[in-house]
């Protein structure tokens, strides 16, 4: 994975407070990671404001694994 | 201390009596409840989710119905009081964004919006002075809101409500919570008002945090306001007045209901909700009912294929009377109602009961 991954995984170790090693691209936000949907927001707004791009609320509830999530940002950074 | 019970501002409307009627969904609190509620200074709530239910094309044009209905609540209050009127949106209505701008073409004061986060709330209300009120369950939640309606849209919710576990209807916290002291509302409270304390509205203030969820008598009241709340929503104490659009049997139930008839149910939206016990209530318990066929899908996290019964049929069905069909939501108090009375006399009985209790 590129350097867009290590900073998606930065974040999300970050917000969900989890050791960076827990988070592969198919770990589930809620089964694995623990998040609930407060924390999926926090994350989502997290992602936004470190890599300066919008994600639309609907889209938060969307993302199962970190990879789902890593998927829509790369199509959001430019 | 002494002082006397002090008026809730929210966004620059001032209700005298800092009570807010909390919204009843389906049909418990609708034009005659909020009306007589604003008329006696508090704030009147009419409750939107399944209001079209109680029009005759309810089921086969439900959304149509809904806003209808809506706009016909809100305007039927108008005439009936010059006070404050709000209206109850929950955010997990599949037609929350049409009740929402319905609500706003009525020139509604306030809007109440729970079970749900509602962050896109204020891009649906842009423009508009109606004032705009979420309402959590924890600090967490409120601090998200507040921080999210800033960056996005600069602007800071009007008030907060804060909902603790002792309340009726859906919850927001998972049933093992419910119980545990480290929830109570005299534990939020102080959390929500502290987590806010970094934001200040227009004038400089810090935003109203109004709690509700088992707030019973006057001396409730002030428990609350001590802790620096500015106000209090009740909703139990409301259906037991005359004025409370549930049928009499409806309200009777809440009369003859003791502290344990009270009881946890796990809805079919996913959510806990608080009622008192029946046979309904029983059956589907003991997967004794039958299935049934979903008229509209109303509310998004209904699980439609899994659920045992229809809650907006269950609930439309005990607002009309028929408790054998459906079942009352109520809060953890309600088996503490003895009597029916006017809405006039519940509100000056807790404002004379607040002021007693300071001395
Ligand atoms: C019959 C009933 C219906 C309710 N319906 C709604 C609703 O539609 N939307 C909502 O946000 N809260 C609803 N609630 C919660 C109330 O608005 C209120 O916040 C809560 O019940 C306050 O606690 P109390 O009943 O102990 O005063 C309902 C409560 C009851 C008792």
């Amino acid at each position: 994975m590129d350097e867009l991954y290590e900073k998606v995984k930065k974040i999300i170790a970050e917000k969900l407070e989890v050791e960076e090693d827990k988070i592969t691209p198919e770990a589930s936000f809620r089964q694995d990671l623990g998040a609930d949907s407060l924390d999926t927001y926090e994350l989502v707004y997290g992602i936004e404001e470190e890599l300066g791009i919008t994600i639309p609320d609907e889209k938060a509830n969307e993302f199962e694994t970190v990879k789902d999530a890593y998927d829509f940002i790369k199509t959001q950074v430019k | 201390m002494t002082t006397r019970l002090q008026s809730l501002i929210i966004g620059g409307l001032v209700a005298r009596v800092p009570i807010v009627q909390g919204g009843m969904g389906v049909g418990i609190s609708l034009s005659g409840l909020a009306a007589a509620t604003a008329n006696a200074g508090g704030i009147g709530v009419i409750a939107a989710a399944g209001i079209g239910l109680l029009e005759p094309d309810g089921f086969t044009d439900f959304p149509g119905a809904n806003v209808r209905a809506l706009r016909r609540e809100i305007r039927r209050a108008r005439e009936l009081t010059k006070g404050i009127i709000g209206v109850n949106i929950m955010v997990a209505l599949t037609d929350f964004a049409a009740l929402v701008r319905t609500a706003i073409e009525e020139k509604i004061d306030i809007i109440f919006a729970g079970a749900g986060l509602p962050l896109s709330l204020p891009e649906l209300a842009k423009g508009a002075t109606t004032r705009l009120v979420p309402i959590v369950s924890s600090a967490r939640a409120a601090a998200l809101i507040a921080k999210r309606w800033l960056d996005k849209y600069q602007r800071l919710p009007d008030a907060f409500v804060v909902e603790g576990p002792k309340a009726g209807g859906h919850l927001g916290y998972k049933a093992g919570q419910l119980e545990d002291p480290a929830y109570s509302l005299e534990r939020i409270v102080p959390e929500v008002i502290e987590a806010l304390s970094p934001y200040r509205n227009a004038s400089g203030e810090a935003i109203p945090v109004i709690a509700g969820g088992g707030v019973y008598s006057g001396a409730d009241i002030r428990t609350f306001i001590e802790m620096g709340a500015a106000g209090v929503q009740m909703a139990t104490r409301f259906v037991a007045t005359d004025e409370c659009d549930a049928d009499p049997a409806f309200k009777a139930t809440y009369v003859a209901a003791r502290e344990e008839d009270l009881e946890i149910i796990s809805s079919p939206v996913g959510m806990p909700g608080r009622a008192i016990r029946n046979k309904f209530l029983d059956e589907v318990r003991d997967g004794t009912r039958k299935p049934y066929a979903c008229p509209y899908h109303c509310i998004v996290t209904c699980d439609v294929e899994k659920a045992p019964y229809c809650i907006s049929l269950a609930l439309l069905n005990a607002q009309r009377g028929r408790l054998d069909k459906g079942f009352a939501f109520a809060g953890a108090n309600a088996g503490r109602v003895d009597r029916i009375v006017p809405v006039g006399e519940l509100v000056e009985s807790l404002v004379r009961e607040y002021d007693e209790s300071g001395r």
